[in-house]
């Protein structure tokens, strides 16, 4: 029987994709579109420069995004601050998430990648690598205090209660029985932003920097060609595929401890 | 998951055939036929009906010469009027006016050609909608293409309508100011526009110890020198002078660079769609225009009224 399965969808695959090439491959300026962009020497020409250039995308993404799972953690905490006493501290966060979620980034960048250290103001750095992680830690925090938030608020009240009745403070009930059911439930959204996190480290391009998109923009315009871009979508391919995988197999396997003897 | 596997395989086979060899089948080198052409239809041109003329020309619409241009349009290439024209598409330079050392090589060209004035039209061109593959919607380019041979493979670029080199700018009140030769470049961090040869020329010809940044415009790069990113923006020296004279508070060149030893002068050719028809005729027509001396009038109108710049050895 699986066996069976197995071969229907190899068929299948191999009729739909095998189509989808035909049609490619026969459209009437496919040899145009393929030298421009499937060309393989000019592949195999960018993807040393292309990996290279990574290096800086990968020191900026790890950096950011253990910034980001700070930050937007504590916006979250605030934001769910109960009481009229906290509410000028609510509204910054909410202000903050709204806006950071709603300006595109490219545009953050140029504010603060080229704006801020125009003004010159002494002590301020001007490395645009330094603005690019301020950057992307900036617009994830917003994204990933939502994530955080809506962890928290799918625990039911009856956990704070109960850990109340034990005799734990709110921050203690926070910290021992909430985040860690909360963390738990968030982080395959979580890696989500994380992915598009590293994406957005290309938009640190914009402010100067060589990463990889660059790199192969570069080349693309000294040959007139875009295939140096199927390297860099590669690249991120490699690296974005095995975390996915993993983040899977680790949700999964908390799943079946969680609900171990149940069946679901 | 044996699912997974076959799809997996399927995509693979599919990304290994469209990169696959392509050379053999469609590359057939069309550069020195159509120069051959070109000088045959120059020598030709009385006993058979000349394939260069106007009506002749299979233009993308009949009688009309389309001129393509990036937006906005540079000076000193493009040059706005005092008013903008009410409902003008264009920002910072004009090239509908004739004003700019590329709007007025276009009309010449043109005019060789036989259009007249009102028989040009222009287009906004974005530089990645120019060089993709397929039709354009330009007949010709004219918005600072430099030539190279790699380049040469995706479109038609014709021979050269205006040699210039590249140039640093910077601010008066740096170091880089007072540099005087190449080597002395090399301590300090440059910047450059994406896709110019002036990008290539750091990294190829002064080897600066710092990596140079590239930005998407010179704009960007502009910004990045007043915030004191960079030390320095090389630029073709005719857009150093715009800088200096209209970007930069402050801005001085400091100097132009030379040609990179063992290589022909850099030159701006006019894009065309490949194997374009067109191209023979455009080539004809800037020989013919470097011949009556009009491309070094247009040069001297608009380029060297700004004046010289220092010279780095």
């Amino acid at each position: 029987m699986r066996r069976r399965t197995g071969w229907i969808a190899f068929a299948s695959t191999l009729a739909t994709f095998g189509l989808l090439g035909w049609l490619i491959i026969n459209a009437p300026n496919w040899p145009a579109v393929q030298r421009s962009f499937f060309n393989g020497d000019e592949f195999t020409g960018a993807l040393p420069g292309v990996v290279w250039a990574f290096r800086i995308n990968i020191e900026m993404f790890l950096i950011a995004e253990v910034l980001t799972l700070v930050l937007g953690l504590g916006i979250a905490i605030l934001r769910g601050l109960p009481g009229p006493v906290f509410f000028p501290i609510r509204l910054l966060a909410i202000a903050y998430v709204d806006v950071f979620r709603a300006v595109p980034g490219v545009l953050v960048i140029f504010f603060l990648g080229l704006g801020v250290p125009g003004l010159l103001l002494p002590g301020v750095p001007s490395d645009p690598f330094f603005w690019g992680i301020v950057v992307l830690t900036l617009i994830y925090s917003a994204y990933v205090s939502e994530v955080y938030r809506a962890g928290i608020e799918s625990i039911h009240p009856s956990q704070e209660a109960a850990a109340r009745s034990l005799g734990l403070t709110r921050a203690q009930s926070m910290r021992y029985v909430i985040l860690p059911q909360a963390v738990r439930r968030v982080i395959p959204p979580l890696l989500n932003d994380f992915i598009g996190l590293q994406k957005d480290t290309v938009l640190v391009s914009f402010i100067g920097v060589v990463e990889l998109f660059r790199t192969a923009q570069i080349k693309e315009a000294a040959h007139f060609n875009f295939t140096p871009y199927l390297d860099v979508a590669l690249v991120f391919l490699v690296v974005t595929l095995p975390l996915t995988r993993v983040t899977d197999w680790l949700i999964a396997r908390d799943r079946a401890r969680s609900s171990a003897g149940a069946r679901t | 998951m044996a699912r997974i596997r076959i799809v997996i395989v399927g995509f693979v086979a599919l990304f290994a055939a469209a990169c696959g060899p392509s050379g053999a089948s469609t590359a057939p080198t069309a550069a020195p036929a159509t120069q051959a052409a070109s000088q045959a239809a120059v020598a030709t041109a009385e006993p058979t009906p000349d394939p260069c003329a106007a009506a002749n020309l299979d233009t993308i619409t009949a009688g009309t010469l389309t001129v393509g241009a990036d937006n906005p349009a540079y000076p000193p290439f493009y040059i706005p009027d005092d008013t903008k024209p009410a409902g003008s598409m264009w920002d910072l330079g004009d090239p509908t006016n004739g004003k700019g050392l590329e709007s007025a090589t276009a009309y010449a060209i043109a005019q060789q050609l036989g259009f007249s004035p009102d028989q040009v039209t222009w287009v906004v061109a974005p530089f990645n909608k120019v060089i993709q593959p397929g039709p354009k919607s330009f007949d010709i380019y004219l918005t600072q293409v430099s030539y190279n041979a790699d380049r040469a493979k995706v479109v038609d670029l014709s021979d050269g309508y205006f040699d210039l080199n590249q140039a640093v700018v910077a601010l008066a009140k740096d170091p880089i100011s007072k540099v005087t030769t190449v080597a002395g470049l090399q301590p300090f961090k440059l910047g450059a526009q994406v896709g110019t040869t002036s990008y290539q020329y750091i990294v190829d010809q002064i080897k600066p110890t710092k990596d140079p940044s590239v930005y998407d415009t010179n704009d960007a790069a502009i910004k990045a020198l007043g915030a004191g990113q960079i030390d320095g923006v090389v630029a073709d020296l005719p857009s150093t002078f715009y800088m200096r004279d209209a970007q930069l508070t402050g801005g001085q060149i400091v100097g132009s660079l030379p040609t990179a030893p063992g290589q022909a002068i850099e030159h701006f050719s006019v894009l065309l769609n490949k194997g374009s028809s067109l191209t023979p005729c455009v080539n004809g027509a800037i020989a013919a225009l470097k011949a009556s001396g009009t491309l070094d009038a247009i040069r001297t109108q608009w380029i060297d009224v700004a004046g010289a710049a220092p010279k780095l050895q």
